[in-house]
């Protein structure tokens, strides 16, 4: 293989072609002599000489590029075709021929009493608009409507991003009936896209929010840019409730990867079986694109199926926490003090406290200081909120009592002594307490502040209780 | 006893009639030229201009534009593209302001982008643009997108910058792979600003050429055609340059080269400093004259740039200019130095310090060559020859002002080229500056951007990319089909990998991170060293100067890219040595030259390793050689693609026997200078034949045996001297392979340019001035090189 071949080869391919691809490569070498000796332009390039010169550049251009392109045989693209026409027959899609095109399309139906790991299907119906606006943090959502929500999930040509990226398979389920239906429309050639595209606005327009992991940064990005590629006019974008803010939120202190098969696995109790990792699924298609090789797509098409039915599960799952139900105990500590955290910027004071309180009970049984700083944290501030500052100090006292040396808690301690007691010296001595907590210079001020005051304080010192 | 400075004679024409008068200076200048002073052609303000602009003009006190300005403006309102080629300071930037400004105030959704080589030119210009839009009342606003815009500031951009200042790496990488999200900005493109033309030659003009292709397409498909406006430095073909840049027909471009904007008196100087040691022909440091003359100047009140060639020439220098005027009560603030790897707020101070005139001089390197607005300076003074006609004439352009007289002058270093301009200073001023090559269709470039154009918008499978033929882009796309990245599905090409080409796609041949250099005492950031400077300048013991100031590196943390150092008082600096060693890695083609034999000439891949070997401790003023060190760095190495010619040893040696009628050998070692003659001349034929600027391509005479050991002056036999050609560039872009299948044309066209040139013993423009070994020189020894192995005379 000549030098330049092998070049372009590495120029065309990010990964070096494997072994049966190079040999099946046609023979011929580039290697050859230009018969032709181009004329050099040494001297200044006359003008009437520009086009000549770009005509002849054009040529040799044209004569290295055949040399690299060999046109495959008709053959050989005809095998191509049949068994891409082989392998459709192997996937469960059907043909379904619309005004705009035809596109593939797979339906799944379950009842909503089927179970997800633990989690039936029908929890989701259970949520109500203000649950779902707490744990997204995002008011647009207060009119979230289960049984109008469209749960969306892409399998995408790419992982980067970026205008080139399609998305093959979509997969979009909604509730109809007492059942959870699932649609998943698959693109067999990219010129299909369009007609994917209409059936899928359908839906969105039919919906009045969005359920995705992670949507909001890849998935309608991405869908976004495909309509305005195929000329299409943008689909609606409805209030949207991305879960996997909410489940880093919650459950991001138990788990370092809050992929969606990992909060399946740990938070639903769901382990796939057979499950094809998110990495590998561009490369499946554009085997079967490029050797109709179908077997790789299939489970592919079952990872997509999952992800929108776990979506569905996770939403039943996080709203009957939000509303305070754990019948299973499932719920861990570190969760609680997260969904406290998370109703505290939400601003459901009233939650943020229950949340908080179970977190600090359950984790002071179990021994775990951190959730118990966390959780006192949430407390305090959100009592603070409501301007109750003595059950304030009272949440913050009890961190110190698990956690002594919480410096957070200690500074907190001290700014409610100092303006709502007006009592320097504990204010002073939790400020002692508070190194870390806050900038040094800031914690130097206050220092110099409480102790002055209580130098020309005339009361004695309070006493020890 | 010095003056006072109110006795002191002041101004550029003082100092040049004293330099005249006085025989030290007058003696030893080769040249002296005089430009007189030239009043302004002006023009009236092109009728189209919207009335809020020519409103904000007269408020400015501007009621004409100069000639130069007003063509400029009428073609492009006229929707030509159009190429400014004036000399520096000659007012370009209102040339595009003017009409960009005019399409944001009749349509409120148009949108123009702006791009430039550096940050630091972004930012004038995005201020100045600015400034005339509030000026004019025009509620648009100007916005920077590059690197280190935070993503809040790139949503705004994209929503609503009227004018996106960027450039073209981020345009390559950052905004043309995600054109869906700049749909807004892309269907309204009006205007696109690429200034600092003459800056994109050779590989990576190349490259922009695509980038530009692309962003066409692209626009296209959102519906816009934008009109180009560029402007470039004075090179010998603008108008072609652009034409093939943004790949239209030349005659389709407004050329403006004639500047209309006034010019004072101008007198440009060449100084060869004076033999101080006449049996050794040594000179006098040309650092330290130049450093002289720049003394007389700012003496005399005048502002100053004195260029250095390097960032250590440019650290010495300030510390020398600094320390000839404190006898003179010249406040050592007024002297600054300039250049890459200063922290951009010291750039900005010093940048504003030359506009105020709180800075009389500043030492700096190329990076002020481009329009980096530091007002208007008297006199510059260039030490060294900067390599071409074209950059010695644009740091001339930094001096200048349009009322008052000015000077430049460049000091000859001792180097051979410089010495050859001394003696032919006609090769500086009667020739046009060097043309701006580049070549989009090397096959290399071209398949790269046409995966990256793939990925932005499938192709039609009728569709031309750009001005290549349909029938070219078509073999060009089943070919990346057959390599899996492509899939043609109905009448498309669409992009199936899972890859985002323009990443794997670098512009500039460039890529490591910058090198930290932090000062352990105040555990601060104090400047910034490219990744290959680093190895040179950072290495443990060297000195690192920074403003005149001297720290010492204590650590260098390689791996992470961080030098620290300690502020030290050396009297001295350090000054690295290296080695360039070329080895082949794999042969892939073997031919003949002419008479040679098949196996003098090969093409494959070759490492070349730059090794830092060791430094040694010059002392300031004296240059005294205060001592060596060692370096311990990992050796630079880049794999890349050569081809190579081996001139056979026994050849070698029976020009070598050579003897002249007196009875005296040439010698081995002329010989070798004659091949090095050779190279250079080869060098020349091959950057033009391949349309790439000379740094695309490097070259080194070494072994072809195993490449590191260079041949050795006993003319031990075994060593066949090799020219190794390379691209400069990690991995090749495909130049060399192009050299080797034309070696022999380029061979015959070498001959031709060395023969038909008019110098007598070689000169920059053919063989380059040899070191004058044995009786021959490099010239003639070039020539009978090339007819012993056979390359005839083009007919």
């Amino acid at each position: 293989m000549s030098n330049l071949r092998k070049r372009l080869q590495r120029l065309a391919n990010a990964t070096e072609p494997t072994e049966a691809e190079s040999s099946a490569e046609p023979g011929p070498a580039t290697r050859r002599v230009i018969d032709r000796e181009p004329e050099l332009p040494i001297a200044l390039e006359a003008k009437d000489e520009a086009q000549e010169a770009r005509r002849r550049r054009i040529d040799e251009l044209r004569e290295r590029v055949r040399a690299l392109a060999e046109k495959p045989s008709k053959r050989s693209e005809r095998a191509t075709r049949e068994a891409k026409e082989a392998a459709l027959s192997e996937l469960p899609f059907i043909r379904h021929e619309r005004v705009d095109g035809a596109v593939d399309v797979r339906t799944r139906v379950y009842d909503v009493t089927a179970r997800h790991g633990h989690v039936p299907l029908k929890a989701a119906l259970d949520a109500v608009g203000a649950s779902v606006a707490t744990l997204a943090i995002d008011r647009g959502l207060s009119d979230f409507d289960p049984t109008r929500a469209l749960f969306l999930d892409t399998e995408t040509t790419g992982l980067s991003g970026g205008t080139g990226m399609m998305a093959f398979l979509v997969g979009a389920g909604r509730f109809e009936n007492g059942q959870f239906v699932v649609e998943q429309w698959f693109l067999r050639e990219p010129s299909e896209e369009p007609a994917l595209l209409l059936a899928l606005r359908e839906r969105i327009e039919s919906a009045t929010s969005i359920v995705s992991f992670n949507g909001k940064a890849f998935d309608l990005p991405l869908l976004r840019a495909r309509y305005v590629m195929n000329r299409l006019g943008a689909p609606p974008s409805p209030p949207h409730f991305d879960l996997v803010h909410v489940a880093r939120r919650i459950y991001g202190d138990r788990m370092r990867e809050c992929r969606l098969v990992h909060l399946e696995r740990d938070v639903l109790g769901f382990v796939r079986e057979g499950d094809v990792h998110g990495s590998e699924i561009p490369a499946r298609y554009s085997e079967f694109l490029r050797r109709g090789n179908a077997a790789g797509l299939v489970p592919v098409i079952e990872h997509n199926l999952w992800d929108v039915i776990a979506m569905a599960a996770l939403v039943g799952e996080l709203v009957a926490r939000a509303s305070g139900g754990d019948a299973l105990g499932r719920f861990e500590a570190s969760d609680m003090a997260g969904l406290a955290k998370t109703a505290l910027r939400a601003g459901d004071h009233s939650l943020a406290i229950a949340m908080a309180g179970d977190a600090l009970a359950h984790g002071r049984s179990v021994g775990e200081r951190a959730v118990v700083s966390r959780a006192g944290a949430v407390a305090a501030r959100a009592h603070r909120k409501r301007g109750e500052h003595a059950l304030s100090r009272e949440a913050l006292l009890k961190v110190i009592e698990s956690a002594p040396d919480d410096a957070h808690a200690h500074l907190e301690l001290s700014k409610i002594y100092e303006h709502k007691y007006r009592d320097s010296f504990r204010a002073l001595e939790h400020a002692r307490r508070a190194i870390g907590a806050e900038k040094d210079e800031s914690l130097a001020k206050r220092l110099a502040r409480l102790e002055s005051r209580l130098r020309t304080s005339t009361l004695k010192l309070p006493g020890i209780d | 006893m010095p003056k006072a400075p109110w006795e002191r004679d002041r101004g550029v024409e003082h100092v040049v009639e004293h330099w005249l008068a006085r025989g030290e200076v007058s003696d030893c200048l080769s040249a002296h030229e005089h430009y007189p002073a030239r009043t302004a052609k002006t023009a009236a303000i092109p009728a189209g201009l919207h009335g809020s602009l020519r409103d904000a003009l007269s408020r400015r006190g501007i009621t004409s534009l100069y000639s130069h300005q007003a063509e400029a403006v009428s073609s492009a309102l006229a929707r030509k593209h159009t190429i400014i080629a004036t000399p520096t300071a000659s007012g370009k930037s209102l040339c595009y302001h003017l009409p960009v400004a005019d399409a944001l105030a009749r349509n409120p959704n148009a949108r123009a982008l702006y791009l430039f080589p550096t940050k630091a030119l972004s930012r004038d210009q995005e201020l100045s643009i600015r400034a005339l839009l509030d000026d004019a009342g025009i509620a648009r606003t100007a916005v920077t997108f590059d690197g280190d815009t935070a993503g809040d500031a790139r949503r705004a951009a994209k929503a609503k910058g009227g004018v996106i200042v960027s450039n073209p790496d981020m345009l390559h990488a950052g905004i043309l792979p995600h054109h869906a999200t700049w749909a807004g900005a892309l269907s309204a493109l009006e205007y696109v600003v690429v200034d600092e033309l003459h800056t994109y030659k050779g590989v990576l003009g190349s490259h922009l050429a695509h980038v530009l292709r692309r962003l066409q397409r692209v626009a296209r498909f959102h519906g816009s055609n934008p009109t180009f406006i560029c402007a470039s430095a004075t090179i010998g073909n603008p108008r072609e340059h652009a034409a093939r840049l943004i790949g239209v027909d030349p005659e389709s471009i407004t050329l403006v080269g004639d500047s209309g904007a006034p010019s004072g008196d101008r007198r440009v100087l060449l100084y060869n400093p004076p033999v101080v040691n006449a049996d050794l022909g040594i000179r006098q440091s040309y650092l330290k004259a130049a450093v002289k003359l720049t003394s007389d100047l700012v003496r005399a009140d005048v502002s100053t740039i004195l260029f250095g060639a390097s960032r250590t020439n440019v650290e010495v220098m300030l510390r020398y200019v600094r320390s000839a005027l404190s006898k003179d009560d010249v406040p050592q603030e007024w002297i600054q130095a300039y250049r890459g790897g200063y922290l951009p707020e010291t750039r900005r101070r010093i940048e504003r310090g030359l506009r105020e005139g709180a800075i009389k001089c500043v030492v700096a390197t190329n990076a002020l060559e481009l329009g980096i607005d530091v007002g208007e300076l008297d006199a510059v003074v260039c030490a060294g020859y900067p390599g071409s006609v074209a950059a010695t004439w644009q740091r001339f352009g930094r001096a200048g002002r349009r009322q008052a007289p000015s000077v430049a002058v460049l000091v000859a270093s001792s180097n051979p080229i410089d010495q050859y301009l001394a003696r032919e200073p006609r090769y500086l001023f009667g020739r046009s500056a060097e043309e701006a090559r580049i070549d989009p269709d090397n096959v290399e470039i071209f398949v790269q951007h046409l995966k990256c154009a793939s990925f932005e918008l499938p192709f039609a499978t009728d569709e031309a990319y750009a001005d290549v033929a349909q029938d070219v882009t078509q073999d060009a796309l089943a070919y990346l089909a057959r390599n899996g990245v492509l899939h043609k599905s109905g009448t498309r090409w669409h992009w199936i990998a899972d890859q985002y080409p323009a990443q794997s796609v670098g512009l500039r041949s460039t890529g490591m991170d910058n090198f930290v250099v932090i000062d352990v005492e105040r555990s601060q950031a104090i400047g910034e060293v490219d990744w290959k400077g680093a190895h040179t300048s950072l290495f443990e013991q060297a000195i690192y100067q920074l403003e005149a100031d001297t720290y010492q590196v204590e650590r260098l943390d390689y791996d992470n890219r961080k030098a620290f150092v300690r502020k030290v008082d050396a009297d001295y600096f350090t000054d690295a040595s290296t080695a360039v060693s070329v080895s082949v890695l794999d042969e892939s083609e073997r031919g003949s030259v002419f008479a040679l034999p098949e196996n003098v000439c090969a093409l494959g891949e070759v490492e070349v390793t730059e090794r830092v070997t060791g430094f040694k401790k010059v002392k300031f003023f004296t240059h005294e050689n205060l001592g060596y060190g060692d370096v311990r760095l990992p050796e630079v190495r880049m794999q890349t693609s050569a081809f190579w010619l081996t001139f056979p040893e026994e050849r070698v040696q029976a020009l070598a026997a050579v003897e002249d009628g007196i009875g005296r050998v040439r010698g081995r070692s002329a010989v070798l200078d004659g091949i090095r003659g050779v190279a250079h001349a080869l060098e020349a034929v091959t950057s033009l034949a391949l349309m790439c600027d000379p740094r695309d391509l490097g070259y080194t005479l070494g072994d072809k045996s195993d490449g590191t050991s260079r041949p050795m002056k006993s003319g031990a036999p075994g060593f066949d001297p090799t020219i190794f050609f390379f691209d400069n560039a990690a991995g090749g872009v495909g130049l060399s392979a192009r050299a080797y299948e034309l070696r022999e044309n380029l061979l015959v066209q070498s001959r031709e340019l060395i023969e038909s040139c008019a110098c007598v013993e070689g000169c920059p423009a053919c063989v380059s001035p040899g070191e004058g070994r044995g009786f021959a020189s490099r010239k003639e020894v070039a020539l009978e090189l090339l007819r012993d192995v056979g390359v005839p005379r083009r007919h």
